[in-house]
Protein backbone atom coordinates (compact mmCIF):
# COMPACT_ATOMS: atom_id res chain seq x y z
CA UNK A 1 0.00 0.00 0.00
CA UNK A 2 2.95 2.44 0.77
CA UNK A 3 3.51 4.24 -2.59
CA UNK A 4 7.07 5.06 -3.36
CA UNK A 5 6.42 8.69 -3.19
CA UNK A 6 5.36 8.37 -0.03
CA UNK A 7 8.50 6.13 1.55
CA UNK A 8 10.70 8.50 -0.41
CA UNK A 9 9.24 11.42 2.05
CA UNK A 10 8.70 9.74 4.79
CA UNK A 11 12.38 8.79 4.68
CA UNK A 12 13.38 12.42 3.68
CA UNK A 13 11.52 13.46 7.40
CA UNK A 14 13.36 10.84 9.23
CA UNK A 15 16.32 12.20 8.26
CA UNK A 16 15.60 15.72 9.74
CA UNK A 17 14.36 14.52 12.27
CA UNK A 18 17.71 12.84 13.35
CA UNK A 19 20.38 15.87 11.46
CA UNK A 20 17.80 17.84 14.12
CA UNK A 21 18.21 15.76 16.71
CA UNK A 22 21.81 15.34 16.72
CA UNK A 23 22.70 19.01 16.06
CA UNK A 24 20.24 19.79 19.18
CA UNK A 25 22.82 17.43 21.01
CA UNK A 26 25.23 19.44 20.52
CA UNK A 27 24.22 22.57 21.67
CA UNK A 28 25.00 23.86 24.93
CA UNK A 29 22.31 24.18 27.26
CA UNK A 30 22.45 25.46 31.07
CA UNK A 31 21.07 22.21 32.43
CA UNK A 32 21.53 18.92 30.45
CA UNK A 33 18.14 17.90 30.41
CA UNK A 34 16.67 21.54 29.24
CA UNK A 35 16.01 21.03 25.55
CA UNK A 36 13.41 22.27 23.00
CA UNK A 37 13.18 18.94 21.50
CA UNK A 38 13.40 20.56 17.72
CA UNK A 39 13.57 17.16 15.62
CA UNK A 40 9.39 16.95 16.86
CA UNK A 41 8.83 19.20 14.29
CA UNK A 42 9.71 16.19 11.90
CA UNK A 43 7.55 13.97 13.58
CA UNK A 44 4.45 16.60 13.77
CA UNK A 45 5.15 17.55 10.04
CA UNK A 46 5.09 13.31 9.27
CA UNK A 47 1.92 13.42 11.27
CA UNK A 48 0.49 16.18 9.23
CA UNK A 49 1.41 14.77 6.00
CA UNK A 50 1.17 11.23 6.50
CA UNK A 51 -0.87 10.21 8.91
CA UNK A 52 -0.23 8.34 12.43
CA UNK A 53 1.89 5.56 10.41
CA UNK A 54 4.13 8.05 8.98
CA UNK A 55 4.84 9.61 12.34
CA UNK A 56 5.44 6.59 13.91
CA UNK A 57 7.63 5.28 11.67
CA UNK A 58 9.61 9.27 11.41
CA UNK A 59 10.19 8.75 15.53
CA UNK A 60 11.11 4.74 15.42
CA UNK A 61 13.89 5.85 12.76
CA UNK A 62 14.95 8.98 14.48
CA UNK A 63 15.07 7.88 17.87
CA UNK A 64 16.74 5.08 16.95
CA UNK A 65 19.58 6.71 14.11
CA UNK A 66 19.85 9.61 16.72
CA UNK A 67 20.62 7.54 19.73
CA UNK A 68 22.83 5.50 17.74
CA UNK A 69 24.68 8.90 16.32
CA UNK A 70 25.41 10.46 20.08
CA UNK A 71 26.17 7.13 20.97
CA UNK A 72 23.92 6.25 23.82
CA UNK A 73 21.78 3.54 22.05
CA UNK A 74 20.18 1.08 24.51
CA UNK A 75 21.08 3.62 27.56
CA UNK A 76 19.11 5.17 30.08
CA UNK A 77 18.97 8.31 28.04
CA UNK A 78 17.79 6.20 25.00
CA UNK A 79 14.78 4.66 27.14
CA UNK A 80 13.96 8.37 28.50
CA UNK A 81 13.62 9.46 25.10
CA UNK A 82 11.90 6.37 23.92
CA UNK A 83 9.12 6.63 26.48
CA UNK A 84 8.59 10.53 26.49
CA UNK A 85 8.40 10.80 22.46
CA UNK A 86 6.23 7.70 22.36
CA UNK A 87 3.57 8.30 24.70
CA UNK A 88 4.09 12.22 23.42
CA UNK A 89 3.35 10.60 19.70
CA UNK A 90 0.38 8.57 20.79
CA UNK A 91 -1.40 11.50 22.56
CA UNK A 92 -0.62 13.61 19.88
CA UNK A 93 -2.09 11.30 16.72
CA UNK A 94 -5.13 10.62 19.51
CA UNK A 95 -5.42 14.53 19.82
CA UNK A 96 -5.34 15.58 16.03
CA UNK A 97 -8.19 12.75 15.70
CA UNK A 98 -10.40 14.14 18.27
CA UNK A 99 -9.81 17.46 18.48
CA UNK A 100 -7.73 18.74 15.62
CA UNK A 101 -10.80 20.85 13.96
CA UNK A 102 -10.77 22.84 16.92
CA UNK A 103 -7.00 22.84 17.35
CA UNK A 104 -4.40 23.09 15.25
CA UNK A 105 -0.90 21.76 15.04
CA UNK A 106 -0.07 24.03 17.41
CA UNK A 107 -2.34 22.89 19.91
CA UNK A 108 -1.67 19.14 19.36
CA UNK A 109 1.95 20.45 19.69
CA UNK A 110 1.96 21.67 22.58
CA UNK A 111 0.08 18.58 24.37
CA UNK A 112 2.57 16.36 22.62
CA UNK A 113 5.06 18.84 24.55
CA UNK A 114 3.59 18.59 28.23
CA UNK A 115 2.86 14.54 27.72
CA UNK A 116 6.69 14.46 26.76
CA UNK A 117 8.00 16.11 30.07
CA UNK A 118 4.76 14.18 32.26
CA UNK A 119 6.15 10.78 30.93
CA UNK A 120 10.05 11.45 31.32
CA UNK A 121 9.21 12.71 35.24
CA UNK A 122 6.92 9.41 35.86
CA UNK A 123 10.24 7.23 34.35
CA UNK A 124 12.18 8.76 36.68
CA UNK A 125 9.85 7.96 39.51
CA UNK A 126 9.99 4.86 38.56
CA UNK A 127 13.49 4.27 37.53
CA UNK A 128 15.44 6.46 39.52
CA UNK A 129 13.81 8.82 42.21
CA UNK A 130 10.84 6.83 43.70
CA UNK A 131 10.11 10.07 46.08
CA UNK A 132 6.68 11.21 45.95
CA UNK A 133 8.24 14.87 46.19
CA UNK A 134 8.69 14.86 42.79
CA UNK A 135 4.90 14.92 42.29
CA UNK A 136 5.98 18.75 43.09
CA UNK A 137 7.77 19.15 39.96
CA UNK A 138 4.50 17.86 37.82
CA UNK A 139 3.70 21.66 37.08
CA UNK A 140 7.02 23.05 36.48
CA UNK A 141 7.77 20.55 33.79
CA UNK A 142 3.74 21.08 32.39
CA UNK A 143 4.83 24.80 31.83
CA UNK A 144 8.59 24.23 30.33
CA UNK A 145 6.64 21.29 28.42
CA UNK A 146 3.96 23.83 27.24
CA UNK A 147 6.78 26.23 26.19
CA UNK A 148 8.38 24.50 23.92
CA UNK A 149 5.44 22.76 22.64
CA UNK A 150 3.92 26.14 21.60
CA UNK A 151 7.64 26.77 19.89
CA UNK A 152 7.78 23.49 18.02
CA UNK A 153 3.95 23.52 16.64
CA UNK A 154 4.57 27.25 15.57
CA UNK A 155 8.13 26.35 13.85
CA UNK A 156 5.59 23.15 12.11
CA UNK A 157 2.56 25.08 11.31
CA UNK A 158 5.26 27.68 9.52
CA UNK A 159 6.97 24.75 7.76
CA UNK A 160 3.96 23.12 6.82
CA UNK A 161 2.25 26.48 5.30
CA UNK A 162 5.70 26.42 2.73
CA UNK A 163 5.56 22.60 2.35
CA UNK A 164 4.61 21.93 -1.76
CA UNK A 165 4.04 18.39 -1.09
CA UNK A 166 1.00 18.75 1.54
CA UNK A 167 -0.89 21.68 -1.42
CA UNK A 168 -0.29 18.70 -4.68
CA UNK A 169 -1.22 15.78 -2.84
CA UNK A 170 -2.19 15.97 0.58
CA UNK A 171 -4.09 19.31 0.66
CA UNK B 1 -8.50 15.03 2.86
CA UNK B 2 -8.67 18.56 4.20
CA UNK B 3 -10.41 19.76 0.83
CA UNK B 4 -13.05 17.21 1.83
CA UNK B 5 -14.03 17.74 5.13
CA UNK B 6 -13.94 21.85 4.30
CA UNK B 7 -11.25 22.43 7.31
CA UNK B 8 -8.09 23.82 6.39
CA UNK B 9 -5.64 23.33 9.69
CA UNK B 10 -3.38 26.28 8.72
CA UNK B 11 -6.12 28.67 9.45
CA UNK B 12 -6.97 27.49 12.41
CA UNK B 13 -4.14 28.95 14.55
CA UNK B 14 -6.42 30.83 16.70
CA UNK B 15 -9.13 30.41 19.53
CA UNK B 16 -8.68 27.00 20.25
CA UNK B 17 -4.98 27.14 20.86
CA UNK B 18 -4.42 29.82 22.60
CA UNK B 19 -7.76 28.39 24.94
CA UNK B 20 -6.11 25.27 25.89
CA UNK B 21 -2.33 27.09 26.30
CA UNK B 22 -4.63 29.74 28.97
CA UNK B 23 -6.38 26.47 30.66
CA UNK B 24 -3.16 24.19 31.02
CA UNK B 25 -0.86 27.51 32.14
CA UNK B 26 -2.87 28.40 34.81
CA UNK B 27 -4.07 24.97 36.25
CA UNK B 28 0.08 24.21 36.16
CA UNK B 29 0.65 27.61 37.93
CA UNK B 30 -2.55 27.43 40.57
CA UNK B 31 -1.27 23.66 41.51
CA UNK B 32 2.47 25.23 41.82
CA UNK B 33 0.67 28.10 44.28
CA UNK B 34 -1.63 25.20 46.31
CA UNK B 35 1.40 22.94 46.81
CA UNK B 36 3.15 25.66 48.31
CA UNK B 37 0.70 26.48 50.54
CA UNK B 38 -0.06 22.67 51.25
CA UNK B 39 3.40 22.29 52.67
CA UNK B 40 3.71 21.11 55.51
CA UNK B 41 4.52 23.73 58.05
CA UNK B 42 8.21 23.77 59.99
CA UNK B 43 9.12 23.11 63.42
CA UNK B 44 12.12 24.47 63.87
CA UNK B 45 14.88 27.19 62.15
CA UNK B 46 18.60 26.05 61.92
CA UNK B 47 20.90 28.33 61.53
CA UNK B 48 24.75 27.52 60.13
CA UNK B 49 27.95 29.88 59.81
CA UNK B 50 31.20 29.03 57.79
CA UNK B 51 32.52 28.89 61.01
CA UNK B 52 30.52 25.82 61.59
CA UNK B 53 28.84 27.31 64.53
CA UNK B 54 24.83 25.81 64.84
CA UNK B 55 21.94 26.95 66.25
CA UNK B 56 18.20 25.04 65.84
CA UNK B 57 15.56 26.94 67.52
CA UNK B 58 12.03 26.93 67.90
CA UNK B 59 9.72 28.71 65.10
CA UNK B 60 6.94 28.87 67.83
CA UNK B 61 9.31 31.55 70.07
CA UNK B 62 10.04 35.16 69.13
CA UNK B 63 13.64 35.90 69.53
CA UNK B 64 16.67 37.44 67.57
CA UNK B 65 19.59 35.69 67.04
CA UNK B 66 22.96 36.82 65.67
CA UNK B 67 25.12 34.73 63.35
CA UNK B 68 29.11 35.74 63.59
CA UNK B 69 30.30 35.54 59.90
CA UNK B 70 33.56 36.64 58.00
CA UNK B 71 31.86 40.35 57.56
CA UNK B 72 30.43 40.92 60.43
CA UNK B 73 27.23 39.61 62.58
CA UNK B 74 23.79 39.03 60.54
CA UNK B 75 20.94 39.27 62.68
CA UNK B 76 18.58 37.01 62.55
CA UNK B 77 14.65 37.05 64.26
CA UNK B 78 12.50 34.87 64.69
CA UNK B 79 8.65 36.32 64.33
CA UNK B 80 5.02 35.27 64.37
CA UNK B 81 6.38 31.40 63.17
CA UNK B 82 8.41 33.12 60.64
CA UNK B 83 12.00 33.48 60.45
CA UNK B 84 14.47 36.11 58.40
CA UNK B 85 17.17 38.11 58.31
CA UNK B 86 16.39 41.12 59.91
CA UNK B 87 19.88 42.91 59.13
CA UNK B 88 23.21 41.89 57.22
CA UNK B 89 26.49 43.42 56.79
CA UNK B 90 26.47 41.90 53.47
CA UNK B 91 27.16 44.53 50.26
CA UNK B 92 24.22 43.79 48.23
CA UNK B 93 21.52 42.66 51.10
CA UNK B 94 20.51 40.01 48.86
CA UNK B 95 19.48 37.89 52.04
CA UNK B 96 17.51 40.51 53.91
CA UNK B 97 15.31 40.46 50.38
CA UNK B 98 14.63 36.80 50.30
CA UNK B 99 11.48 37.25 52.50
CA UNK B 100 9.93 35.08 55.05
CA UNK B 101 10.17 31.57 55.58
CA UNK B 102 7.84 29.20 57.68
CA UNK B 103 7.75 26.06 55.45
CA UNK B 104 9.67 22.68 55.49
CA UNK B 105 12.81 23.35 53.85
CA UNK B 106 12.77 26.80 52.82
CA UNK B 107 16.12 28.51 52.92
CA UNK B 108 17.79 31.61 53.38
CA UNK B 109 21.59 31.94 52.14
CA UNK B 110 23.88 34.61 52.83
CA UNK B 111 26.69 33.52 50.60
CA UNK B 112 29.22 37.06 51.25
CA UNK B 113 28.24 36.29 54.70
CA UNK B 114 28.23 32.50 55.06
CA UNK B 115 25.40 32.35 56.95
CA UNK B 116 22.23 29.80 56.11
CA UNK B 117 19.12 29.28 57.81
CA UNK B 118 16.59 26.91 56.91
CA UNK B 119 13.43 25.24 58.74
CA UNK B 120 12.93 21.38 59.13
CA UNK B 121 9.94 19.40 60.54
CA UNK B 122 8.98 17.62 62.90
CA UNK B 123 11.46 14.81 62.23
CA UNK B 124 14.54 16.78 61.91
CA UNK B 125 13.93 16.34 57.56
CA UNK B 126 14.30 19.38 55.71
CA UNK B 127 15.22 20.46 52.13
CA UNK B 128 18.08 18.40 51.34
CA UNK B 129 17.46 15.10 52.71
CA UNK B 130 14.16 14.92 51.28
Amino acid sequence: MESQDRVVKISLLAGLGVVLYTVENFLPTPFPWLRIGISNVAILLALYTFGFRGALWVFGLKILLGSFIAGRLFSPFFFFALGGGGVSLMIMGIAKRLFSPPLSIVGVSMLGGVSHNITQLFIAYLLLFPYPQLLFLVPILTLLGLATGSIIGIISLMVLKRLEWKRREYA
Amino acid sequence: MWKRSGYNPLRYFALADILLFIIIFSASLLSLLLAKALSPRGERVVVETEKGEYFSLPLSKDTTIYAEGPLGKTKIRIENDRAFIAYSPCPHKVCMRMGKIEREGEVIVCVPNGVIVRIIGKGGLDGITR
